[in-house]
């Protein structure tokens, strides 16, 4: 079947030179000289595979830049072609403004505008073929359990009546990959627009957001549509939400509660419908009891969380991330020695996670000879970071059963008070095997005991000699006084 | 007179000899409606010519009646242009003050 073409021009010269150009029968045109005929003939036949606008129309009604975004609307996956005599970048910058694809000066030659409209017509066909219903395409990126998971649970996400779901995890964890899933299972008409809510400036923020009209402040020079106007209708994505500043916080609340906005400076409010998809490698909870997140904020983006394990609970996963990144890199494909990977699954990778795994396979290619890396390429401080590891004592719980050990001298007396010192030491190497190196704060949430009385009981565990100073440090970040004779108990 | 129409007089101009030289200076409005007006004549100006080469290359019949009309817009708009722009330079007489 011919690909249809429509063209607006109230040129008659120029559309008949269009006609020129396009003749030869590969594709099917219609012409146009006022707006009016070209919405009739939308209504009436297939979907167009490229309409050619002119910008300026003699004739009464729309202008070709109100119509192009009319027919972006009407016609996401048509391409529109934007013409005039001026060529200069405010008329090009303007269409592009509003949703052309592309823009052609009427002066170029023949030959060049054909090559322009061959390439949209190219261009309409390989965006027809991307909005192909597929079944579960399958992504690139997914790799692991974990991902797979998140991939099967995601499209009962977006089916479902939630307006908004938070992604938690540390950093490297794959929150941004989440997101992709999000954005490839959703709908291809809805919008899925990303936002770092780090990067704007504080006075600037509710600026993007909501957007302001002409005039609101110095430098507003003209209306802007914010990005949750532009995610109306789909989603958006608010990642590192915990660096909005008290008054963002607000004004997103008003927005998540109300499904309005209102752009600065307008005085009427806007209606819209936008589902919000928030992340951050902060724990929102500590920082609503720490008093820098609102409590109602918090609670109306965390209506469904996804946690993203740490990768040290998830090791068996490094068995396909790696293969999957020694594959994708430049150079590559790598290939990983089954000893190299089973010296990276020693490692904790607490700092950057995935993000670290594949930062650390990326430094190995520089030692990758003939393609494989074998253990020695492996960067110094992994093989360091094990050795430490290696010697920090041994828990003595029973993972997965909840059972501590705590042993003491049959010939010595039971005492409470000792037992309960082993008691906590054996709680403090459980929390260390789970979560890692901790700061003083975070072990005293862990065990629920104030962080004063963890701190004597952490000493009183040294000068008692049930571990060594360093020992304990390795597992939380302590500082110890003097003793009193002037000894430090941790050297 | 709106400022948008300062381009189509020819005072617009102001033309005076200096000595063996003509001294021609060209007062234009920075008034948004007349600078959107002067970029629409240079945009007819564009479509203008172009048209005039399409008919050239292809060698098409100006009096044909699909083209008549059209071609009559463009040479109007030339006319346009050659009075404001062109006339006062070459008839400086017919433009002083």
């Amino acid at each position: 079947m011919k690909q249809r073409i429509l063209h607006l021009d109230d040129d008659p010269i120029f559309r008949q030179q269009v006609r020129d150009i396009l003749s030869g029968g590969a594709y099917e045109l219609a012409s146009f000289h006022d707006p009016k005929g070209l919405w009739q003939s939308l209504e009436q036949g297939q979907e167009p595979a490229v309409v050619i606008l002119d910008i300026f129309l003699d004739t009464p009604g729309e202008d070709g830049r109100n119509l192009a975004k009319q027919l972006r609307v009407r016609l996401p996956r048509s391409m529109i072609i934007m013409c005039s005599d001026l060529q200069d970048h405010r008329t090009v910058h303007a269409c592009m403004a509003r949703g052309a694809d592309d823009f052609l000066f009427k002066g170029q030659d023949e030959s060049h505008l054909r090559e322009r409209i061959d390439a949209a017509s190219h261009e309409y066909l390989r965006r027809c073929e991307r909005a192909l219903p597929q079944v579960q395409p399958e992504l690139p990126h997914i790799a692991g359990q974990t991902a797979r998971d998140l991939a099967e649970r995601i499209p009962r996400l977006i089916q479902s009546a939630l307006s908004a779901i938070h992604i938690k995890g540390e950093t490297g964890t794959g929150k941004e990959v989440v997101a992709d899933i999000f954005a490839a299972r959703l709908d291809k008409k809805q919008p899925f627009i990303r936002v770092h809510c780090g990067t704007f400036p504080a006075g600037l923020i509710e600026s993007e957001l909501f957007g302001h009209v002409k005039g609101a402040f110095t430098g507003a020079q003209q209306n802007k549509v914010g990005l949750f106007e532009q995610a109306n209708g789909g989603w958006i994505f608010l990642d590192e939400v915990a660096t909005l500043s008290p008054t963002a916080q607000i004004a997103l609340l008003r927005v998540l509660e109300n499904q309005e906005l209102r752009p600065v400076g307008a005085t009427v409010s806007k209606k819209i419908v936008v589902r919000v998809l928030s992340a951050t490698n902060e724990d929102l909870a500590q920082l609503v009891e720490a008093g820098t997140f609102r409590r109602d904020l918090w609670q109306r983006l965390c209506e469904a969380i996804i946690e993203l394990p740490p990768l040290a609970e998830r090791k068996a996963e490094i068995d396909e991330l790696a293969p999957l990144f020694c594959g994708t890199m430049r150079g590559g494909p790598y290939e990983l020695s089954a000893a190299a990977l089973q010296v990276l699954k020693q490692y904790d990778w607490r700092h950057g996670n995935i993000r670290e795994l594949r930062n650390c396979l990326r430094a190995m290619t520089e030692h990758a000879y003939g393609g494989v890396m074998s253990p020695s390429a492996i960067p110094a401080y992994i093989w360091t970071r094990i050795d430490d590891d290696a010697k920090l004592p041994r828990a003595e719980t029973q993972s997965g059963k909840g059972q501590i050990l705590i042993e003491w001298d049959p010939a010595a007396p039971i005492q409470f008070e000792v037992l309960s010192m082993r008691l906590l030491l054996g709680l403090i190497r459980s929390c260390f095997a789970a979560s890692g190196h901790m700061t003083l704060r975070q072990l005293s949430k862990q065990l629920d005991i104030p962080r004063s009385t963890l701190s004597t009981r952490l000493h009183s565990l040294v000068r008692q000699g049930l571990i060594e100073g360093h020992d304990l440090k390795a597992m939380v970040n302590i500082q110890f006084e003097p003793t009193r004779s002037g000894a430090n108990p941790d050297v | 007179m709106s400022k948008s129409l300062d381009m189509t007089r020819t005072d617009a101009w102001s033309i005076s000899t200096d000595g063996e030289f003509l001294q021609a200076t060209l007062k234009l409005s920075l008034d948004a409606e007349a600078v959107a007006a002067r970029r629409q004549l240079y945009h007819d100006y564009l479509a203008a010519t172009r048209t005039l080469r399409y008919l050239a290359q292809k060698a098409l019949d100006p009096n044909d009646e699909n083209l008549k009309a059209a071609l009559q817009k463009h040479m109007q708009n030339l006319d346009r242009i050659k009075t404001w722009l062109v006339d006062p330079l070459l008839h400086p007489d017919q433009t002083h003050d």
